[in-house]
């Protein structure tokens, strides 16, 4: 589990259960604390605060206490079935809907992309090519050399454009994907014992 | 370690780490757990009780662009750890004429 699952889980549960201020401010405060242990330390912390659900039962293990000394006032209705929301916060139909849009909308555009920047490239670079070939049926010696590194350089604008057109499938992947980890992933239905 | 440490104990040594300097919370408990023994979990209540009776202040400052939330002891803290140092200076005479002293002469 990352840190931003970890401290959205958190956040769900105390939600669940303390006043919104409290729920908040004890994040936040998880939140600073797992940033400040850095990449290093994190999984170790977060290991040593147990699951978000042992955490907040330690927290309210602790509550409870504060509450029979009088330090606090008792809050609330008993926690109850419900659902960690994604990152976004959508219902996951929802989310899988906006995917399928969103992606649909994206295909379009960047494949047109994808083949212009791929077609153009593969023409210069033939282009490039024959070049090359026509210079093997020998001009002049002088024209010969401006001509290949005239092809050399056709070949390597071909070779970026390509490669630009890689990059756009790339990005294209990555943004779908991006898309259904915020909208869609990471729900997860918790159905706690209503004590 | 056989001895545990308290709520109180704990509340009278964070108060005397933020009497050396201002701390955030991941540095506090590092700090503290250089000595003895406690859990990351431990300290939130520790610094919220504390902060709820007017022993400590928050503010926050930035970091690298993120965010830092300082804890800095107030006047009625250093009040309250004067009299933690005083009540323990007594505490730890009764149990060391028992323990260590075997109180012979009681």
């Amino acid at each position: 589990m990352d840190k931003e699952t970890y401290l959205r889980f958190l956040r769900a549960l105390l939600m669940n259960r303390l006043p919104a201020e409290d729920a908040e401010d004890i994040v936040r405060f998880y939140t600073e604390y797992l940033t400040e242990a850095g990449p290093d330390r994190e999984k170790e912390v977060m290991a040593a605060l147990g699951s978000p659900e042992e955490l907040t039962a330690k927290i309210m293990e602790q509550r409870a206490k504060e509450e029979a000394e009088g330090i606090r006032e008792p809050y609330g209705p008993a926690p109850k079935a419900y659902t960690i929301p994604n990152a976004s916060g959508l219902p996951r139909w929802l989310g899988i809907v906006l995917v399928a849009f969103l992606g649909l909308m994206m295909v379009p555009a960047m494949g047109c992309l994808f083949l212009v920047f791929g077609g153009t490239g593969i023409g210069i670079i033939v282009c490039g090519a024959l070049i090359i070939a026509f210079c093997a049926f020998g001009v002049g010696l002088g024209s010969m050399v401006f001509a290949f590194g005239a092809a050399l350089v056709l070949i390597s604008v071909g070779s970026l454009l390509v490669q630009a057109a890689r990059g756009i499938l790339w990005l294209l992947k990555k943004a779908i994907k991006n898309l259904w980890n915020v909208l869609v992933e990471e729900e997860v239905s918790i159905h706690e014992a209503i004590d | 370690m056989h001895f545990s440490i308290n709520a109180t104990l704990l509340d009278g040594c964070v108060l005397a780490v933020l009497e050396q300097g201002n701390a955030y919370g991941y540095s506090l408990t590092q700090r503290l757990r250089q000595e003895i023994d406690i859990s990351e979990s431990t300290l939130y209540p520790v610094l919220r009780r504390l902060q709820k009776d007017n022993c400590l202040t928050v503010y926050d400052e930035q970091f690298q662009g993120r965010n830092r939330r300082y804890y800095s002891i107030t006047p009625a803290g250093r009040n309250r750890l004067a009299e933690y140092r005083v009540e323990w200076g007594s505490y730890r005479a009764k149990i060391d004429h028992i323990l260590v002293g075997g109180m012979q002469d009681g």
